[in-house]
């Protein structure tokens, strides 16, 4: 139930920023920035961790139309942690998976499906001109809430 | 009647039981040098322990140079032994013989005598409690014989040792099995036969000298070699009881006396059988080891090969790479007998071990095929323990590359050792068993860096690419030299490792960086 509330906000979410991109464009062109080395960007960081024995170094795998197209940066569950891309101007799909350290075998290893955040895939449309940032922030029980945004200046 | 007959029969055999043994009787009193009794070589005299602390003397008039063999037979319950006195007015302990304990003979085998007087002294050791018996006789005799290339003892300390030829044989015996007069902490009592070598290098070219002493029944034996100021420069002790034993290639690096010492371990004797002693001088050159090389302070300059020998269990052959040509990486290599396990140890130009290397097995090569070295270095050659002392001789090689660069640089084995990755294509080597080489990427930007990876000809390697912590993130496996390409993300920093699955230290493996993907 409550996954669903997340996907409706986020799919209500989804369609106020696309309204906005349309009419940012010809409303207020000034306020974004315009993209240059990308023009999407994902962040993602988990919140409600109280014990830092359980804030664990993590990243996300990033799958884009459901190709692997690279990783986010490294860093600690509660930090934020990015990955840039430049897409083409269409409508996509991003799938992330998250992966955590294991420091007996100083590697990442793939958290199971059950602790993988959910959803863990947003539909977002990439303007023009527009660098598309979605913003990813996991709850202690895995749910996840995503806020879709255009960069600004 | 009846009765006094049997009673005569008795009184008659008392004596004769008494006399069971043939030898002339000694004179009591003969307690001291001026009373001795005179006796001669090859009869029997017999004497009684008298009392507890009875000490009977015995003079030898020698007149020409021979070996005694000289045997003092056991009386029951009693533990004689035997002190060898040489010269007339003040005669000089020359031997104490006291081996066995209680009812036991004693014996030395060959005590060289020159022209003079000698005096054996029989008496009761300590080591058993002293009694009197005056039935039963002790039988002394000596056996005398001409010397031919034999021993003189007593050749027992460095002092005294005897003079051995080189390139001839000498035979002596392991007899007794202690020395009372060796007062040597570390060996105690040890009988020990020294042996002289004089040596004259021609030109004062360095020479190897082979010393071998046969083995001999029942006798764990021990051999050593030491220069002139009593410096130990080669030991063997790898022979079992009877074993022989041998010192191969000791270095001769000056003219002088050298000194041999032979002895058995755990005060063994063996009166009967001798053994045969000799070394052999042979030319040394540069492509062979000359022992002793143990130590730093000792190496053997190697320049390109080498052929050595592990001459005991311990041995540990030390040699010296002169990199007078800058910084280089060489190709290392050792190639061991049949049955030697080795062990191939490189130390950098300050003696800090980098690694042992023993990957192969017995009678496998050892590799390590890309050493970098900016300087000197050291090559450290042993066998590994448990195995017996290898027979044959191991060759050790050192080629440097004709080309060092795009060449992985060892040792790189973890992350602060990595080689920092400036050019697109590197090549390097599984170089130890479980290797592991760390290449460190780092840019300016976060890019989704796009790697190939050729992997190694017979053999399988791992590689890797971490986080800028040095933590994997991704891995793939690369069986033989199939080429495999992949892209991952370089956090403006990360590390490739490639680790060996299956070694070979043959054929290298490449990797080329193709950029950002």
């Amino acid at each position: 139930m409550r996954n669903i509330k997340v996907i409706l906000s986020s799919g209500i979410l989804l369609i106020m920023a696309a309204g906005c991109a349309t009419n940012g464009v010809k409303d207020n062109d000034n306020q974004y920035r315009l993209p240059e080395k990308f023009n999407f960007r994902f962040i993602a960081r988990d919140v409600e961790i109280e014990n830092p024995d359980n804030d664990r170094r993590s990243y996300y795998k990033v799958f884009i139309d459901k190709a692997e197209e690279g990783r986010t940066t490294t860093g600690l569950e509660s930090q934020s942690k990015s990955y840039e891309a430049t897409l083409s101007t269409n409508r996509h799909l991003i799938t992330v998976e998250k992966w955590v350290l294991d420091q007996k075998s100083s590697r990442y290893i793939k958290l199971n499906n059950i602790e993988q955040p959910k959803p863990n895939f947003i539909y977002f449309d990439v303007p023009e001109k527009k660098i598309v940032v979605i913003e990813m922030k996991t709850m202690k029980d895995g749910t996840a809430e995503v806020k879709i945004d255009f960069e600004r200046k | 009647m009846r009765v006094i007959v049997p009673v005569i029969c008795l009184v008659m055999l008392v004596p004769m039981l008494g006399c069971s043994k043939k030898g002339k009787m000694e004179k009591e009193p003969n307690n001291s040098f001026s009373t001795a009794s005179d006796i001669t070589t090859d009869e029997r005299f017999l004497g009684f322990m008298g009392t507890p602390n009875d000490r009977d003397f015995y003079h030898i008039r020698v007149d020409n140079r021979g070996i005694l063999n000289i045997q003092l037979s056991g009386v029951k319950g009693i533990n004689l032994a035997m002190k060898i006195w040489k010269g007339g007015e003040e005669p000089k302990l020359i031997k104490w013989i006291d081996d066995n304990r209680k009812s036991s003979p004693e014996r030395m085998a060959n005590l060289m005598v020159t022209a003079g007087d000698y005096y054996i002294e029989v008496f009761q050791s300590d080591r058993d409690r002293r009694k009197s018996d005056r039935e039963n006789t002790y039988e002394l005799m000596m056996k005398s014989r001409e010397a031919i290339s034999e021993e003189s003892e007593p050749n027992d300390s460095r002092e005294d040792a005897d003079t051995l030829h080189v390139n001839k044989e000498i035979t002596g015996y392991f007899s007794p099995a202690y020395n009372r007069l060796n007062e040597d902490r570390e060996n105690l009592h040890r009988e020990e036969d020294w042996f002289a070598v004089d040596v004259s290098l021609k030109e004062s070219t360095p020479e190897l000298v082979d010393v071998s002493l046969s083995g001999v029944s029942d006798i764990n034996s021990v051999l050593c070699l030491y220069d002139s100021e009593g410096t130990e420069i080669a030991m063997a002790d790898n022979g079992g009881a009877g074993e022989p034993e041998t010192i191969s290639g000791a270095g001769i690096k000056k003219s002088g006396t050298y000194y041999i010492m032979v002895a058995s371990k755990g005060y063994t004797a063996n009166h009967e059988e001798p053994y045969t002693l000799s070394a052999v001088l042979k030319e040394h050159d540069s492509g062979t080891e000359m022992e002793p090389n143990n130590d730093f302070e000792s190496t053997n300059n190697i320049s390109n090969i080498i052929t050595g020998r592990i001459n005991s269990k311990d041995d540990k052959d030390i040699y010296l790479y002169q990199a007078n040509s800058g910084p280089s990486i060489y190709r290392i290599e050792l190639r061991p007998p049949e049955d030697m396990d080795a062990i191939l140890t490189i130390y950098d130009s300050d003696r800090e071990k980098i690694l042992d290397i023993n990957s192969g097995g017995r009678s496998k090569k050892e590799v390590y095929p890309n050493f970098y070295a900016e300087k000197d270095f050291y090559i450290a050659v042993s066998a590994r323990s448990g195995d017996k002392v290898p027979a044959g001789e191991y060759i050790v090689s050192v080629t440097p590359f004709k080309s060092i660069i795009d060449q992985e640089r060892e040792p790189n084995n973890e992350l602060t050792q990595a080689n920092k990755l400036t050019v697109k294509t590197i090549t390097g080597f599984t170089s130890s068993r479980g290797d592991k080489d760390y290449f460190l990427i780092a840019g300016d930007s976060r890019i989704k860096q796009k790697f190939e990876v050729q992997g190694v000809r017979g053999g399988a390697i791992k590689v890797s690419v971490t986080d800028p912590l040095g933590y994997i993130i991704k891995t793939l496996d690369v069986q033989g030299e199939r080429r495999v390409v992949f892209g991952e993300m370089i956090d403006k920093k990360g590390y490739l490792i490639i680790e060996a699955e299956t070694e070979n230290y043959d054929n290298p493996y490449t990797v080329i960086l193709r950029g950002a993907q």
